[in-house]
């Protein structure tokens, strides 16, 4: 049930994505231009208690080990259901189809237990035009035990219009250097099966079509189904959690690049960042290095600002 | 060349000392030092042998590494390794962490096997409370080469099935005669498939050699595992032969089901092979290593098993440079004599003989090849392993190859280049059926000691070989162990008359020759587009076994279950057994192969004891 002013969304529990996808889909609403304005939507739940076998599955499925505390992108995951909420809003001012995840910014400022009871927000924070883009749209969501934050995120999406630029030909593309940068801690092949999207889609929730099979990502111009990008940050998380302290404040900070067209064989790596702050840099690519999926950095300790983006 | 045992005891035969130490031997370098200089090919270069793989997508514990050098002090510790006794009891029982568990199993099941290997072991890993069973079970069992030991803090239970690859699979259309082939070769296709009857005798023995070199290993990856801490006591003498088998059925049967061997896998040939006890050392016969050698020592074993090193000359035209010089460098007397010395040790270790009667039993033949009668003997054998492939082409039925394009033929014509012999110690390895049986000894026991003596004498050269290693080499030396020209041989004594390759050096004694192996002294490794080969599916993982993963091996019982080592839900093992001495192989820049470093296993799940201690 959903409570609230006409723009402050508050739910009893995390509401169903389902019916907001089609909500927003439904929706018709005009392509953003320099002049879009965004109205300052939000959405809350108070109480939020996070399902033990529902993380086992995600965990399972991300490949992210139990260290007693809940991975850090797995409130984003919890935070989509608000996010959509927000887009399927009548008052959201830009398309929902078609809606490209851009970056991700995560914040823990603690470690959050699996049993603490969160309150869980998400706002609108600003638009921007980006006359090579177009329309940027970041979403800030936050988490708090009691009053205090323990976590929060910036996501910014992209609601991409068509632009006249020539796409840059293959043959202008600088070949990328072979191998493994020096002093790598994590290089690993990871394989993302074809059915991925789906089982992704029932541990998320998030039954977006472009994620579920070939036939319903083609009419989004996708000739494949591609997979969740959270689970792409997520699977690398896996790996990177092994790296750093979990139980410390960290900040992560990833930029999306090209997606991941299932099946798929991904390399994922992380080595330590050039900065003395101990951090570690993360990359995942195609075996070969010619596409960048997923690109960003981890930042751990007291002190953590929210990372730049890479 | 020398038909005499190469080391004379200093023990009184049957004093009771089956283990004599085996002691450094420094090898010289060169002058110039050379190394593989390994790079990626460039975009639009055509990808050779001696180009680095592209990525590394694997789960095994392996990876493509390099050796690491051991300083003399460290080698001599590390050579205690090849002279163990077998331990007269265990400690307190302990919990073992998933950590070490699994690289005990990588020294072991999943890297012991050399390179014309095949995926013919698994393995299944009890806790302290099954081990009580099993000891029991042991305790019953008749023909033990050693006493069931009590407070086991695990056992292993290996299983193997017989040697069946592309190459055997040839061997069914090889000895027929024309017409009548169209039925002896189904006929014999059917035995082998129902019956695990082999064509040859050598490819039977070959399912003994792995699981002698096997159990030499195991013996081995507990203690450097535990960096000393733990022992032990690997039974394989009451799971040889068909006899003792049959002997010994109701408690084997007791085994296998532990184990969840299935009527189908049994059809398929797997039995148990062999059992390892492992527990903590009792005070004195602990093995004095420390935790940074016994790093070294496994991220070189982990090195030595990456390779699949060519038997020939890899030195042909299109070779980069470094290939392409004669570094002059001879494998020292001393360190023969050493590499004897170790296989003795085996001999007597795993046959439970004394040292002077496993030097008696054993035949070795060393070939000098430098020598101009080493020469000449290595020209006579190639001679006859060379008629034997004319003979193999020229008699194959042409009703089976030419529907497959010939390739059965051209798979053959292949072999002429892979039994090519070279080195500069060059051994081939054998025994009598009749001394044996008249030593009282059972002949597949005997068999599988040979490969635990041909892997432990040819350790000593690999570890000799990165004694005081230069930075710009990355070898001093190394060896070659293979099957394939006794295998060869065998073809001919089946199914042409010729004589065995021990024939004339042991003439009178009935010899079966059953290993090659060679020893080399040289500063540059084998072209790394070999070990793609183990590696990489795409580049030849058909003709030879890929290296598996810890899920794909080992199971541990637990719970009252069988679960498979490393997978966890989607997850699976990608973290390279000993990876933290960082000996992973780089280009000239520094830049690694993609996905070899592989990535830790979450430091939760290696630090969980696999087995609770009550």
């Amino acid at each position: 049930m959903q409570t609230g002013t006409q723009n402050e969304m508050v739910f009893e529990a995390l509401p169903a994505l389902g019916p907001l996808y089609v909500k927003a889909a439904a929706r018709r609403r005009a392509v953003p231009t320099p002049q879009t304005e965004l109205k300052a939507l939000s959405a809350r739940v108070d109480r939020v208690r996070i399902d033990h076998d529902e993380l086992a599955r995600y965990r399972a499925l991300c490949g992210i080990a139990d260290h007693g505390v809940v991975p850090l992108p797995y409130l984003q995951v919890l935070a989509t259901p608000l996010h959509a909420a927000i887009i399927a809003h009548a008052d959201f001012g830009l398309p929902a189809l078609g809606l490209v995840h851009l970056e991700n910014s995560l914040h823990q400022h603690r470690a959050v237990k699996v049993d603490e009871v969160l309150r869980l927000s998400a706002r609108v924070d600003e638009g921007q035009w980006d006359e090579r883009l177009g329309y940027v749209v970041s979403l800030v969501s936050e988490a708090y035990v009691g009053d205090e934050l323990v976590w929060e995120s910036r996501l910014r999406a992209l609601s991409p219009v068509r632009s006249k630029r020539s796409k840059q030909t293959s043959s202008s593309r600088r070949a990328p250097e072979v191998g493994e940068r020096q002093g790598a801690r994590v290089s690993v092949m990871v394989r993302a099966p074809e059915d991925l999207g789906r089982r992704y889609a029932a541990v998320s929730g998030d039954f977006n079509p472009i994620h579920l099979h070939a036939w319903t990502a083609r009419p989004f111009g996708f000739d494949r189904a591609i997979a969740h990008g959270m689970w792409t940050l997520s699977r690398a998380w896996g790996e990177v959690q092994e790296l750093i302290d979990v139980q410390a404040p960290v900040a992560l900070s990833v930029r999306f690049r090209k997606p991941v067209k299932l099946p798929a064989r991904l390399w994922i790596a992380a080595w330590p960042a050039d900065d003395e702050a101990g951090g570690f840099e993360i990359c995942c690519q195609s075996p070969d290095g010619r596409l960048t999926h997923l690109e960003g950095a981890v930042q751990v300790g007291r002190g953590v600002s929210q990372v730049e983006h890479a | 060349m020398s038909a005499e045992p190469e080391v004379q005891s200093e023990h009184a035969p049957g004093d009771g000392c089956q283990q004599k130490p085996v002691e450094v031997v420094a090898i010289t370098p060169p002058n110039t030092l050379r190394r593989r200089m390994a790079s990626f090919a460039e975009v639009g270069e055509r990808k050779t042998r001696y180009s680095l793989p592209e990525e590394l997508h694997s789960a095994s514990p392996v990876g493509y590494r390099r050796r690491v050098a051991l300083s003399r002090e460290e080698a001599e510790d590390a050579l205690q390794l090849l002279s163990l006794e077998r331990p007269s009891g265990f400690g307190a029982v302990e919990a073992i962490e998933e950590g070490e568990l699994f690289e005990e199993c990588a020294l072991g099941v999943m890297s012991a096997r050399q390179s014309t290997n095949f995926r013919g072991h698994r393995q299944v890993s009890f806790g302290p409370e099954d081990s009580v069973r099993l000891a029991h079970v042991l305790r019953s069992l008749g023909h033990l080469d050693a006493p069931v030991l009590d407070n086991a803090s695990y056992t292993h239970v290996v299983l193997s099935r017989p040697y069946r690859t592309p190459f055997t699979l040839l061997l069914t259309l090889i000895g027929h005669k024309p017409v009548k082939s169209l039925l002896t070769v189904p006929y014999r296709a059917l035995r082998k498939k129902f019956w695990h009857e082999d064509d040859i005798p050598s490819v039977g023995y070959l399912q003994q050699l792995h699981v002698g070199i096997l159990a030499d290993a195991m013996e081995r990856a507990a203690v450097v595992a535990s960096c000393g801490r733990r022992r032990a006591q690997v039974f394989s003498a009451p799971f040889c032969s068909e006899p003792r088998r049959k002997e010994n059925r109701p408690m084997l049967r007791a085994i296998e089901e532990m184990c969840g061997l299935t009527s189908t896998e049994r059809a398929q040939g797997w039995r148990v092979a062999l059992v390892a006890q492992v527990g903590r050392a009792l005070p004195g016969e602990g093995v004095s290593l420390s935790r940074e050698l016994c790093r070294k020592i496994g991220a070189n074993l982990m090195a030595f098993r990456s390779e699949r090193i060519q038997p020939g000359s890899n030195a042909d035209e299109s070779a980069p440079e470094e290939y392409q010089h004669d570094q002059g460098m001879v494998v020292p007397e001393e360190l023969t004599v050493m590499a004897g010395r170790a296989a003795y040790n085996a001999f007597a270790h795993w046959t439970g003989c004394d040292r002077e009667r496993a030097k008696r039993l054993m035949m070795l033949e060393r070939i000098d090849v430098l020598t101009p009668a080493g020469q000449a003997r290595i020209h006579e054998v190639q001679r006859g392993l060379d008629e034997v492939t004319d003979r193999v082409i020229a008699t194959l039925p042409t009703w089976a190859d030419l529907p497959v394009g010939r390739a059965f033929s051209r798979n053959a014509e292949r072999g002429r280049k892979a039994f090519g012999l070279a080195g500069q110690r060059i051994y081939i390895g054998g025994l009598s059926r009749r001394e044996v049986a008249r030593a009282g000894l059972d002949w597949d026991q005997c068999v599988r000691a040979i490969g635990a003596c041909a892997a432990r004498s040819g350790l000593v050269a690999e570890l000799m070989g990165v004694m005081e290693l230069p930075e710009g080499c990355d070898l001093l030396a190394g060896l070659c162990l293979m099957a394939g020209p006794v295998n060869q041989n065998d073809i001919g004594k089946a199914f042409y008359g010729q004589p065995d390759l021990l024939a004339k050096t042991f003439e009178g004694r009935d010899p079966t020759s059953l290993l090659v192996w060679t020893l080399k002294a040289k500063t540059v490794a084998d072209p790394i587009g070999n070990e793609e080969q183990l590696m990489n599916p795409r580049r030849q993982g058909k003709l030879v076994d890929l290296r598996p993963g810890p899920h794909e091996v080992v199971q541990m019982a637990r719970g009252g279950r069988l679960e498979p080592m490393r997978r966890r839900d989607e997850k699976v093992n990608a973290e390279r057994a000993f990876g933290d001495v960082n000996n992973f192989v780089v280009d000239p820049k520094g830049r690694g192969i993609p996905g070899n470093k592989g990535a830790a296993w979450p430091a939760t799940w290696r630090r969980e004891a696999v087995w609770e201690v009550k």
